[in-house]
């Protein structure tokens, strides 16, 4: 074992990590200030891929919004990934922007498309170092 | 940039030839010794030697550097351009519009196409994902193509039926294709694929083509250059070969586009051919996933969004029926060589134009498109005629 383990995130600068606990996680997107599109994750180039300009600030995004599509994998993919099947991802689409993204905190059997979901920042698994890994996920809305 | 004037204007390109291995496991077998077969196979067919050769373009995923010279040289070492090309699942069509645009714009007369691919043994990591996507289990494909297929049914109200009907349709054809991996693997029925195990929901296991070797050569060249008497008796011209690649608006919330690249290919595919969808009598579509069958077909312009599902219970697609389809067994039927699979769906419009299919002929072919995707994306369409 190792002496400290480090919690990571999955990639750097996908998500805010909030300064209070009444505040919760937000994604970071990236949006064009010329014609206005919004992009997940941000766009490092800082190029609209859409018009072309290259000028996009870092927005941070709703929290909630519905699926657009899914799907339940039933068996384990290739060792890089982190996470145990049987597991579920698909596309989120927020107020502004469309997010792929794991599903959490459910029965798999029930997603459907126009589920309301909202995002949470959860344990992904343990890298090969040792690390606690986390990522982006969306769960059922929590009323 | 030419016009769509003196795209059509430019010289005509005819098949020259086409040779072939069947699509298997070549487990005592490197991939230079089954695509150099299908090279030589090739050469027999169009009675040509490789001297005669000028250029060769070469489709292939995962065989790394030199891969077509490699091939190439259990053949003939005479020192032409040999392009290796990697475009994913479509690297060998893309590979057939280059060699087909050398000879129509007179660079070359004579042009081999080569599309060969030994696959991996058990999970293949995809290039196509950042290290952060496949830690995050984005790169399984079929809960990539799961996707789209969750939308169609909960738009169209497909069922797993209609799902399962495709790779009937595929299997029975591939059942009669001395070179699909289901060849004489007997016919399968709605029942028996949905009984296979789920992959990635609602995708299931009978759904996805299988993981086997292959290797397919073509031929290309100017009329004058064409030798033997079937590539002459029955000539197959080049009508039109598009390649398109991603638009920007699929996903998009905001400015979401009305297009995509298979929409826009096959569009320019029709304006440089000047012919329709109502023109052809066979068609070739792209499924490394059985429902993919379905919206491709839509997405080509064959029928309305949500059509295909009630047309495929017809019987529409049938060897027999109004616009047969997948033919040879499709990438369900006929196994899955990435860089191979792409000349083999060409291969299959040339086998029907020359009524040399056999049991599976349809009757009267005498012109057909093939469409072919690939990851990044990319989107070939080829249009083959009876000149």
């Amino acid at each position: 074992m190792t002496d400290v383990q480090k919690t990571i995130p999955v990639r750097a600068g996908l998500w805010t990590t909030p300064a209070s606990p009444d505040e919760k996680p937000q994604l970071i997107g990236s949006e064009c200030t010329a014609c206005g599109e919004v992009f997940f994750p941000k766009r490092e180039k800082g190029v609209c891929i859409r018009c072309g300009h290259r000028g996009l600030k870092d927005v941070n995004l709703d929290r909630k919004g519905e699926i657009h599509s899914f799907s339940v994998i039933m068996q384990q993919p290739t060792n890089y990934f982190l996470g145990k099947a049987p597991y579920a991802y698909g596309w989120i689409n927020l107020p502004n922007v469309r997010v792929q993204a794991l599903f959490t905190g459910c029965d798999f059997n029930k997603l459907h498309i126009g589920m309301p979901v909202e995002l949470v920042i959860e344990e992904l698994g343990v890298d090969e170092e040792g690390n606690k890994v986390l990522a982006h996920k969306f769960r059922p809305v929590q009323e | 940039m030419k016009s769509i004037n003196e795209l059509r204007s430019m010289r005509k390109v005819y098949i020259g030839g086409l040779g072939r291995v069947r699509f298997q496991r070549y487990e005592d077998q490197e991939y230079y010794d089954f695509a150099s077969q299908a090279l030589l196979n090739c050469l027999d067919e169009s009675e040509m030697e490789w001297k005669n050769v000028q250029a060769a373009f070469c489709g292939n995923v995962y065989a790394g550097t030199g891969k077509g010279h490699q091939v190439i040289a259990e053949v003939g070492l005479t020192g032409i351009p040999i392009i290796n090309m990697e475009q994913a699942c479509s690297s060998s069509s893309a590979a057939f519009r280059m060699a087909y645009l050398m000879v129509a714009t007179e660079i070359y007369d004579v042009v081999a196409v080569l599309g060969f691919e030994k696959m991996g043994r058990g999970l293949l990591a995809s290039t196509a994902f950042k290290p952060w996507e496949l830690a995050l289990g984005f790169n399984v494909q079929p809960a990539n193509y799961a996707q789209g297929v969750v939308r169609y049914m909960e738009n169209y109200g497909a069922t797993e039926e209609d799902l399962a009907r495709v790779v009937v349709l595929e299997r029975k054809n591939a059942n009669l294709n001395p070179y699909a991996r289901w060849y004489q693997g007997g016919e399968v029925t709605v029942e028996d694929v949905i009984k296979s195990r789920v992959v990635a929901a609602p995708v299931r296991l009978m759904h996805a083509a299988a993981m086997v070797d292959g290797a397919v050569a073509i031929i290309l060249c100017n009329g004058d250059k064409l030798k033997s008497s079937i590539s002459r008796t029955k000539k197959i011209e080049v009508a039109a070969s598009v390649h398109t690649t991603g638009i920007y608006g699929e996903g998009s919330v905001k400015f979401k586009a009305t297009t995509n690249l298979v929409k826009e290919g096959v569009k320019q595919a029709w304006e440089i051919s000047g012919y329709g969808p109502e023109d052809m009598d066979l068609i070739q579509v792209y499924e490394a996933m059985a429902p993919a069958f379905l919206t491709d077909i839509e997405d080509m312009g064959f029928c309305q969004p949500g059509e295909s599902p009630r047309l495929l219970k017809e019987g529409y697609f049938d060897i027999g029926g109004k616009l047969p389809a997948n033919t040879d067994g499709g990438l369900v039927g006929c196994g899955h060589p990435l860089g191979a699979t792409g000349a083999r769906q060409i291969a299959e419009l040339i086998t029907q134009l020359r009524e040399a299919a056999g049991p599976r002929q349809v009757e009267g072919a005498r012109i057909g498109i093939c469409h072919s995707s690939g990851a990044g994306p990319n989107a070939v369409f080829t249009i083959l005629k009876r000149a």
